[in-house]
């Protein structure tokens, strides 16, 4: 059956968006995370990203219309799928231009192939709690699952936050507690020494797939460089004595490589079939492990932040990103991606690309080493970065020269703070 | 005559117990020898309330200079005749309380000791004989000796008699560091006693945070109240008015009164030869529903020996009553089991101590920890009260956040406890604590910034 995709509801205050401009059209092929339209919430733009791959079926409403939120705006499938009839729900050119929501069944998607249609907000809730969607008694309007439903499953705080780790779904137990509340004690262990089978989080469901989609479809190389880092770290200090800022070395990485892709603008693209999308602001995604799963959350336009104003925001992002406290739009429309594993003390690996970004860039772990200057033995401190680059828009050579920029300004990191 | 439950021990258990079994519409008769209320209305939990605010206001009192109270005669002393007549007035309005709540619950009081004569009989100490279908045996524990010499002595008194003295001793010696030993101490002391502490164990107060009662002591030591741990008592002389007793270290102590408070034991004097159900160490066992080896007769409070609290006999005593109904046909639900996991416990003594769950050392032998400990020497509340000795300290799952066991000293620590008992029973974790909006400012936020700091989220410290 074909797939609704909903407009979104990205904050707790928004009711309604308007779809800005199709970026797919009918017949075309989408797939999982392409953004098929711009939407236009009361605060700001935004991708909307399909959440299913497959032919896009149906535009609902035409690019201008208002539609309330978690209204199925287009249908994914394959050709010849029957769509749905009950919808469009929005009656279009409507006097005032005022959106007038048409009373009608709740959209019904078959849980066993299709998805659960629910708010953001509930599926989050849902992925954090371990709830499974399709035991939640829906309130919304349109049948949808509501972020309220998913919390009137009734359990204690800790059992919520254990069913969460274990993948026990809450709402198939029968709790002990008063009018049927779900405490620890009612959650089964598994015993020690049994297989577990834990169901993933959306997040881990989401990076799993697109993981896939993107070593199946981009043509990927990793390259290396070393790049002396003693200098930066006398630096770091300095910063750190001088003004109080607690700087770390992965934001003078973000630094360098937001200058870096200003003068390589080809590694802040995006291959599309026969044309080169050169992206105009540079959005940079980091890649956070967090309890539910991987997450990239985006520092927008780094190009135009000052070094302490990167500090801050990026400790800010990576801490909420931690917490599971990020907005929708702080997690996606990133242009080139890094990935830290340096504190693992890993000195070399080969990072997935994040579809549809160019490039991706490792960092790896700082370690003292010897080189020689002048004829003698000196201890320096040196650090790997690992860029892999999509081969389909940049060359070899190509990365290597952004590569060098990278390592060049980090040697000199003066270069970066003026 | 015949009951459908004859309740022995009108103490928390009991008197829970018959009230409960009665709303629920069973016959039931109670036989209390003494007055209703048991040890913690008459002999324990309230009457030693009642000094220890005498003590707390002594204490506060010498304060007033520093706050710009001009005492102007600053001679204090207690009127223990005066001191008696004040609690004993407490209690009787409590147990007067009691009275009519069991009155209005339809229990029959009898005012008489009872022995179980049968597997469903009670005998009177009239000779009354009462068949009953279902026996509750509530008769809680009294004061434990121990074999010293010469302990047999008109200057040694149990922590019962302590309460009815006619004057405040100059010199007293508490033998036993325990709850009831440090409250006496605590209390003797603000009155005007030369207190010292024997404790046979190397720490009083075994079962607290060490932390805790390292706090609680260094406040009592400074007080001037002596504590002797690690060394138990040998021999006691009685001279005159004088006692003097001798330690296992070979160190005397002079004393004009000496408390023992060694530790309770159960009163089993309810049985007889006909009817015995299982003993260990003296408790009467139960299985966890209250049910003794005996069908149809159940034990709750302090007799069965699980935890000797006032506040756990009462949620015993409503379980037995539940469970007896059902036997009894009289409602119909599942049987509770007794349910003491999370149980305060409290030490009033000036400061207070109050833990709930794991000990720091407890919870780290099985489980991934975290701390949070706030000293009440950040909290607004406490400073201006001039209380700021103390801290909140929460012991949490790291992985979950799961609050393992609290622990309070200081101002208020028996009331905060309770907070994190709440907490505790129905699963909050430090997270939803932290979360909490406590009032400002109350000696309780401490207990939200100690939940806060499992987490690294305290504001008000580095």
């Amino acid at each position: 059956m074909a797939e609704a995709v909903i407009m979104p509801k990205t904050g707790m205050a928004m009711e309604e968006g308007v779809i800005i401009e199709w970026l797919k059209e009918e017949g075309d092929t989408v797939s999982m995370g392409e953004v098929i339209a711009q939407i236009e919430t009361d605060k700001s733009t935004m991708d909307l990203e399909s959440d299913a791959a497959g032919t896009l079926l149906k535009r609902v409403y035409p690019a201008g219309t208002t539609v309330p939120v978690t209204v199925p705006i287009a249908w994914i499938g394959t050709p010849g799928e029957k769509i749905p009839e009950d919808t469009p729900l929005v009656q279009q050119e409507t006097q005032q231009g005022q959106p007038t929501p048409v009373e009608a069944e709740p959209v019904k998607v078959s849980s066993a192939t299709g998805k659960i249609p629910a708010t953001p907000a509930a599926r989050r809730v849902a992925g954090e709690t371990g709830i499974d969607l399709a035991s939640v008694k829906a309130s919304g309007k349109h049948g949808e699952v509501r972020e309220q439903d998913v919390r009137a499953v009734k359990a204690t705080p800790l059992a919520k936050r254990i069913a969460s780790d274990t993948g026990v779904d809450l709402s198939q137990i029968a709790g002990s507690g008063h009018a049927g509340k779900v405490y620890s004690r009612d959650i089964p262990v598994a015993p020690a020494g049994e297989d577990r089978r834990v169901a993933l989080t959306n997040i881990q469901k989401i990076t799993g797939k697109r993981m896939l989609e993107s070593v199946q479809t981009i043509p990927m190389v990793t390259e290396d460089i070393p790049v002396d880092v003693t200098l930066l770290l006398e630096m770091k200090q300095s910063i750190r004595d001088q003004s109080g800022i607690q700087a770390s070395v992965n934001d003078f990485v973000i630094k360098a490589v937001a200058r870096a892709l200003q003068m390589h603008p080809r590694m802040n693209s995006v291959f599309d079939g026969d044309a080169l999308i050169y992206r105009h602001e540079i959005n940079i995604g980091m890649a956070v492990a967090t309890e539910r799963g991987l997450l990239v959350p985006v520092l927008r336009q780094a190009d135009m932040l000052s070094f302490s104003q990167l500090t801050e925001r990026t400790r800010d992002i990576i801490q909420r990103g931690r917490a599971g406290k990020l907005g929708a739009d702080e997690l996606t429309g990133s242009t080139f991606s890094i990935s830290n594993v340096g504190m693992f003390g890993i000195t070399s690996f080969s990072p997935i690309i994040n579809p549809p970004e160019a490039g991706i860039l490792g960092v790896c772990a700082i370690e003292q080493s010897p080189r020689f200057k002048d004829g003698t033995v000196v201890e320096r401190s040196i650090m790997t970065l690992s860029l892999t680059f999509d081969h389909r828009i940049i060359d070899g050579a190509e990365s290597a020269q952004f590569l060098q920029t990278v390592r060049d300004l980090l040697e000199n990191p003066l270069r970066l703070l003026v | 005559m015949e009951k459908d439950i004859v309740v022995i021990g009108g103490g928390p258990a009991g008197y829970i117990a018959a009230i409960k079994a009665g709303r629920l519409g069973a016959q039931v008769l109670l036989a209390e020898a003494g007055s209703v209320g048991g040890t913690c209305l008459n002999r324990g939990c309230i009457p030693t309330k009642y000094y220890a605010q005498s003590a707390h206001t002594i204490l506060e009192l010498a304060q007033g200079n520093d706050r710009g109270i001009i005492i102007k005669d600053p001679t204090i002393t207690v009127d223990m005749e005066l001191a008696r007549k004040g609690k004993q007035k407490t209690v009787r309005k409590l147990t007067g309380g009691v009275r009519s709540l069991l009155s209005a619950a339809q229990v029959e009081l009898v005012q008489q000791k009872a022995t179980i004569t049968g597997n469903h009989e009670v005998t009177l100490e009239d000779g009354t004989v009462i068949g009953a279908k279902v026996i509750i045996i509530a008769t809680g524990s009294s004061s434990m000796a121990v074999p010293i010499p010469g302990i047999d002595s008109p200057l040694t008194v149990t922590s019962e008699e302590i309460l009815d003295l006619e004057m405040v001793p100059k010199r007293l010696v508490i033998i036993g560091g325990g709850v009831i030993g440090i409250e006496f101490a605590s209390i003797f002391q603000a009155f005007g006693s030369d207190v010292t502490v024997i404790e046979a164990q190397p720490d009083i107060l075994p079962m607290f945070d060490a932390a805790a009662v390292t706090s609680l002591a260094k406040a009592l030591k400074k007080r001037g109240v002596r504590i002797y741990s690690g060394s138990g008592v040998t021999r006691m002389e009685t001279l005159d008015h004088e006692a003097r007793l001798t330690l296992a270290d070979g160190n005397t102590i002079g004393a004009d009164l000496v408390l023992l408070s060694v530790g309770r034991k159960a009163d089993i004097s309810c049985l007889s030869d006909q009817v015995s159900p299982a003993i260990d160490h003296g408790n009467i066992m139960t299985d966890e529903w209250g049910m003794t080896s005996i069908s149809g007769i159940y034990a709750a409070g302090d007799v069965t020996g699980r935890r000797l609290l006032a506040h756990a006999a009462y949620q015993m005593g409503e379980t037995v009553a539940h469970n007896a109904c059902i036997d009894l046909r009289i409602i119909a639900d599942e049987r509770k089991k007794f349910n003491l996991d999370i149980v305060p416990s409290v030490v009033y003594a000036v400061p207070e101590v109050a833990s709930v769950g794991l000990s720091e050392a407890e919870a780290a032998a099985s489980y991934d920890t975290v701390v949070g400990k706030f000293p009440l020497a950040a909290n607004g509340r406490a400073l201006a009260s001039g209380e700021p000795e103390g801290f909140i300290q929460v012991v949490a799952d790291r992985r979950y956040g799961q609050i393992l066991g609290v622990c309070c000293v200081g101002m208020y620590a028996s009331e905060i406890i309770n907070e994190a008992a709440l907490a505790m029973k129905h699963e909050l974790t430090v997270h939803e604590v932290a979360e909490t909006i406590h009032g400002h400012p109350s000696v309780s936020e401490a207990f939200k910034e100690a939940a806060s700091a499992c987490i690294g989220q305290s504001y008000h410290m580095i």
